[in-house]
């Protein structure tokens, strides 16, 4: 198996993620802060070490801060919900994921909210500038589109947010683990991540990095391992934000994935992810029947169309030749409408540490067999 | 013997602990009393000798704490 499909979810996970999960079924049995026995004790402390892996790993100094959730996707409607208000204006870009976009609209149609969505091919800080209004309370923005790999300039767009004392939240989806990241210095409110993803973890957990929680309304109800007799959720991070029993296999599965990518360096990281996406590119600039879309994007996924084949078609063929790609919208309506792709949406190359270069010139030469047998329509139905 | 200090919320006990531990003073981990005001709460042990010290450096760190109503042996 070629596996090309790591924007969805990382695979395989290193040996390191695997046996952290193992040995966390056997080790790590307790309800994390619940009890006071010793494999309840272990559990929390194998979550506060993630908790401190992460905020290092992304700048920060208060472990706190980082709230676990199921994933990036709840990451995001936690941090979306529990900013807006009644009347509230919020901005989203034109690159942006259903898990950021569908709360908002939701939320509109609802009548809780206004919102707009600011085009990312220009000036960005100059269309959210001339989008603001007296009401506008929240802008989000994906950091790297899961579709092509566009970069949101979230340090500019941060800076702007602040100034006008408006909550910026940042979906990092596409970047966790995949770019350098230093929050302590990126002007925002709040990011959110997945565990599966660049970090290598697995699913079941996701994260919100609350850099400011000021003005948040609560949100999920339930246990939360201490002050059990007040009848609201306790007003301190991360608690506050953690209704339920934490997944801690899931949990020390990341303490592990952030561990490898530590280890290797996220410099070194995104340098050999960049370098496998412009192999792609070269390889993908040969067959003049393909389109690709934005290929000065360097870091992050590929999309690609082909002249007279639908995406399905070709990532069926491609999975007949034992490479696992994703065709489609990648829950990405809006990015598909920006960068122009036809029905059916494009399919999507996204390399990551876990592949190795040799997959991706195997790739390169299994193509255009797959391509060919697209267009024969051979295969069992 | 020990002297508890109570906490609350598990993770700022684990912080407090870190905290202490880069200043050379052990501290351990535990779940503390419930208290009529608060249920359940999480806190740390720390020797006797190093009491005045803890709670100097939970002060330095703006980290809340409270005490048992009995010394743990």
């Amino acid at each position: 198996m070629i596996y090309l499909d790591n924007a969805a979810t990382t695979y395989p996970k290193p040996p390191a993620v695997r046996e952290a999960l193992l040995s966390s079924l056997g080790e790590l049995g307790g309800n994390p802060g619940r009890g006071g026995h010793r494999l309840s004790l272990a559990a929390a402390e194998a979550v506060y070490d993630c908790r401190c892996a992460v905020a290092d790993l992304f700048g920060l100094r208060e472990p706190e801060r980082v709230i676990f959730t199921a994933g990036a996707t709840a990451a995001l409607n936690l941090a979306i919900k529990t900013a807006v208000r009644p009347g509230m204006h919020v901005l989203l870009s034109d690159r942006e994921h259903n898990a950021v976009a569908r709360p908002i609209y939701r939320l509109a149609d609802e009548g809780v909210i206004e919102y707009d969505i600011y085009p990312t091919g220009g000036d960005v800080v100059a269309e959210i500038e001339a989008r603001l209004r007296p009401t506008t309370g929240l802008v989000v923005a994906c950091h790297l589109s899961n579709v092509t790999g566009f970069l949101l300039p979230i340090e500019a767009i941060g800076a702007l947010c602040r100034a006008r004392g408006i909550r910026f939240v940042i979906d990092g989806a596409g970047s966790a683990g995949h770019l350098p990241i230093d929050l302590g210095s990126t002007p925002c409110d709040a990011f959110c991540a997945p565990g599966h993803k660049g970090l290598l973890g697995i699913a079941g957990v996701g994260f919100v990095i609350l850099k400011n929680d000021e003005g948040l309304s609560d949100y999920m109800d339930g246990g939360s391992g201490h002050s059990s007799l007040s009848r609201r959720m306790p007003p301190t991070l991360p608690e506050r934000y953690e209704a339920g029993t934490l997944p801690t296999p899931a949990i020390a599965a990341l303490s592990a994935g952030v561990g490898v990518l530590r280890r290797r360096d996220p410099l070194r990281v995104a340098a050999e992810e960049c370098a496998m996406k412009a192999r792609l590119l070269e390889g993908l600039s040969a067959l003049s029947e393909l389109t690709v879309y934005e290929p000065e994007n360097r870091y992050g996924p590929l999309l690609f169309t082909h002249e007279s084949l639908r995406p399905e078609a070709i990532a069926a063929a491609l999975d007949r030749h034992g490479v696992a790609v994703r065709a489609g919208y990648h829950c990405a309506p809006l990015a598909h409408r920006t960068v122009g792709t036809p029905p059916g949406g494009g399919v999507r190359l996204s390399p990551a540490i876990t592949n190795r270069p040799h997959e991706i010139e195997d790739f390169l030469r299994l193509l255009p067999s797959a391509l060919r047998e697209a267009k024969q329509g051979t295969g069992d139905p | 013997m020990n002297r508890r200090i109570v906490i609350g919320s598990v993770t700022y006990a684990q912080k407090a602990r870190t905290a202490l531990s880069r200043r050379g003073i052990r501290a351990r981990l535990t779940k503390a009393e419930a208290e009529d005001t608060q249920g359940c709460v999480y806190g740390i042990d720390v020797r006797e000798g190093d009491f005045p010290a803890a709670l100097e450096e939970l002060h330095r760190l703006g980290i809340d704490y409270r005490f048992p109503p009995y010394d743990i042996p």
